[in-house]
């Protein structure tokens, strides 16, 4: 395996122990971004000057005799609406790119990574202002599947997906409000982090709807996805709902097992609405874990369409300025869905926001008696780009808000989301949820460790 | 294009609703495709009726700044 394919524990290995210098190691990675990403279109900006300073740093220290980081030498890089001091941060859109003033410094997670010793590579790309599910867009061209070039990624942090399954780094940063993180996770094969609403900083990110909006990692393993997790926990005073927690390092529990868990599958909404595979994906992991339970989570079809009406509303407020003053220069979907969500009234809102609180308390009643929730992520394998429509149980119905059926009602009330690859006939990639109660992103990872210790779930250094 | 809603009826149309709260905004239809944001309008008001329809007591609290 090279260097730049290994697990990040391995990459930490090489660098603490002096096997491989930082510098020569980020070289490599450089150079395979380079040689990789015209196929997949993953990378907005390759950050070379930057990531060699740092690895040079790290070299440096490392000759002084001095201690590295939990992640040494580990590249990563970032949904391009994260900021990174210097560059214009784009959310993907052509306004920002032009317009937006450079950030002056790099956002929270970004620091907290490079305090690790990690190494940031280069942006990525994603769906304009994060407002799809498919990893298309207008401006910069769609993100392609690893997998498969002429199929989607999903989106919005297509780039972020694609980066980490085409090996171009083990770690990126995306964002998810209403599946973002989980649905190019499942497309692309790869492990994805949706922690609870508030765990993680998204100070020095560009917002889409903040009542939403998480950040959280994307990468080849579960292991490598706890450490990159472990490292970016901790409360931020700079995001006003940052949580006040205490870091609460996952690593180290990874293989309790699942002995003692009460796991349930998820029926009703998320047994329909998908094609009969996405169920097979299910069943396999269910069976995997010996789960025989099901649990119907109440209202989740009403809870995705509450999830729907504030997404259009806040998303649309945001841009209010921007659609009066250049609605052109926007994709042409997008704007349409702002200006849709534009026209909202006040009443519908508060209505979903009044559901979501009813909402709340039933589904975390369910978690007096379960403590993980399967499900599954996306109702189908990644479809071909420009893909409009798709057809699930007999009916053709619009592709692009049906791609977050599963995801939605789960986002909606701030639960923790970790979402498997499942590969099975040959085809590509499926995604499960593993989905738990507030904070507790620990038992989360612990199934999905367990499931791909069991060979059940495959990622891409397994 | 007409529209009746579990909300009541109404003799408004979709898109004259819609014109209407964008101009509040300084906006109007034309600043997009008017099919595609209809469209969109549409979806979105199929899914507040799914919402509006659901009984919930008044005592309920809003979630605008939601706490896990």
């Amino acid at each position: 395996m090279s260097a730049v394919l290994s697990p990040v524990t391995s990459i930490v290995s090489d660098m603490v122990s002096g096997r491989t210098s930082t510098s020569a190691h980020i070289t490599a990675v450089l150079e395979n971004i380079k040689a990789v990403n015209p196929r997949v279109n993953a990378f907005t900006d390759i950050l070379d000057e930057r990531a060699l300073a740092v690895a040079a740093g790290i070299d440096r220290r490392k000759a002084a005799g001095q201690k590295l980081g939990a992640l040494a030498g580990v590249p990563f890089a970032v949904k391009n609406m994260i900021d990174v001091a210097g560059l214009r941060t784009r959310a993907g859109s052509k306004i920002n790119s032009e317009e937006r003033a450079p950030a002056k410094r790099d956002a929270t997670l970004v620091r907290r990574l490079e305090a690790a010793d990690a190494i940031l590579v280069g942006t990525l790309n994603m769906g304009e202002y994060a407002y799809d599910f498919t990893g298309e867009n207008a401006h910069y061209g769609p993100s392609r599947n690893p997998h498969a070039l002429d199929h989607m990624t999903g989106g919005s942090s297509g780039g972020s997906g694609a980066a980490v399954a085409a090996g171009m780094v083990p770690i990126s940063l995306g964002s998810d409000t209403n599946g973002s993180i989980r649905i190019p996770s499942t497309f692309c094969g790869i492990f994805g982090l949706k922690p609870t609403y508030g765990r993680l900083s998204r100070f020095g990110s560009f917002p889409f709807v903040s009542s939403l909006d998480v950040l959280g990692p994307i990468a080849r393993s579960v292991d490598d996805l706890a450490l990159c997790y472990d490292v970016m926990q901790g409360s931020d005073q700079e995001d006003p709902v940052s949580c006040c927690r205490d870091v609460e390092p996952t690593s180290r529990l990874l293989d309790r097992g699942v002995e003692g868990l009460r796991i349930a599958t998820a029926v009703g909404h998320f047994s329909r609405n998908s094609e009969p595979e996405v169920l097979q994906a299910v069943g396999r992991v269910a069976q995997s874990l010996d789960v025989r339970r099901q649990i119907e989570i109440p209202e989740a079809q009403r809870a995705r369409a509450a999830a729907q009406v504030i997404s259009a509303a806040e998303g649309a407020a945001l841009h209010l300025d921007r659609l009066r003053a250049q609605a052109n220069n926007y994709d042409p979907i997008v704007r349409d869905r702002l200006l849709a969500g534009a026209a909202t009234p006040a009443a519908w809102v508060i209505k979903a926001q009044q559901f979501r609180r009813w909402y709340k308390d039933q589904v975390l009643q369910l978690f007096k008696s379960v403590d993980v929730i399967l499900a599954p992520a996306t109702p189908c394998r990644a479809p071909k780009i420009g893909q409009q429509v798709l057809d699930i149980e007999g009916e053709t119905v619009p592709l692009r808000p049906a791609l977050g059926i599963f995801t939605q009602p789960i986002s909606f009330i701030g639960l923790p989301v970790v979402t498997v690859p499942i590969w099975i006939d040959g085809g590509l990639p499926l995604g499960v949820q593993i989905i738990t109660a507030p904070w507790r992103e620990d038992l989360g990872l612990r199934v999905a460790s367990y499931l791909e210790r069991a060979g059940t779930c495959k990622g891409l250094s397994s | 294009m007409s529209r009746e809603t579990k909300q009541g009826s109404n003799n408004l149309s979709v898109e004259q609703i819609a014109e209407a709260a964008l101009a509040l905004h300084g906006l109007s239809l034309s600043m997009g495709g008017r099919d595609g944001i209809l469209l969109s309008f549409s979806a979105l008001a199929d899914a507040a009726a799914q919402v509006i329809e659901f009984d919930l007591a008044d005592e309920i609290e809003p979630a605008p700044i939601f706490k896990a």
